[in-house]
């Protein structure tokens, strides 16, 4: 459930847009306060359609509250 | 501190409740020799159960359960159901090891036994739930 490699700008979005509070966020995409809280924490990586409607809150697109930092996946076979 | 976590803590005070009753009630009614006894542990089940009824509120306002408490509810079943299983196992092979395979038990003590098992899958169900929480996170600070 918790996932270091996925970053996220929630925090700074949420003070750009007007300090929301992680109570309106949470209000506005459909959970609890505490899940914007591990969400930001990087405690607890959200379901797509989770983080689609984080994003469209801030009116952003998706890479711009969520960057992906972990190594490339390569697959079985596939050439280096 | 949210409503899945309420609900842990509250199954958490009521199975330890339960358990250190049922094992006092064992001790005492095999002591006294009347097994009979147990019995009354029926009604403090059906207490428990009306009690989970009537506490649950319902706030139509706030969201209760998201996505993330679905996800660890389901992990703490999972968990719930292991341990379940295995004092099932342990229940149905340890006493023929302890008194013998052509010995009895009461039959008394089959609804503790059964009880026991609601008891620990109701335990262990809680206690999943609130480590994956953090025992520490009441306010979600």
């Amino acid at each position: 459930m918790a996932n270091s490699e996925l970053k996220n700008q929630i925090r700074r979005l949420r003070f750009e847009n007007g300090e929301m509070t992680q109570e309106q966020l949470a209000d506005r995409v459909g959970v609890t306060r505490q899940t914007i809280l591990a969400i930001e924490g990087g405690k607890y990586a959200p379901s797509l359609p989770l983080a689609f409607r984080i994003a469209r809150v801030f009116a952003v697109s998706i890479e711009q509250v969520f960057q992906y930092e972990g190594s490339e996946f390569r697959a079985h076979g596939s050439q280096q | 501190m949210n409503k899945t976590q309420k609900s842990a803590w509250f199954g958490l005070t009521m199975s330890t409740l339960l358990l250190v009753l049922l094992v006092t009630s064992v001790l005492v009614a095999r002591r006294v020799s009347q097994l009979s006894n147990l019995l009354w542990f029926s009604p403090a089940f059906g207490l428990f159960a009306l009690l989970i009824i009537f506490l649950r509120k319902k706030d139509q306002d706030r969201v209760n359960i998201d996505e993330r408490d679905s996800c660890i509810s389901r992990k703490a079943l999972i968990a719930a159901f292991s341990s379940t299983a295995g004092l099932l196992i342990g229940a149905c092979m340890i006493p023929p090891f302890i008194a013998g395979p052509t010995n009895s038990i009461p039959v008394c003590l089959l609804p503790a036994l059964l009880y026991s098992l609601f008891v620990v899958f109701i335990l262990a169900y809680s206690m999943a739930i609130l480590i994956q929480y953090g025992w520490r996170d009441k306010n979600g600070k």
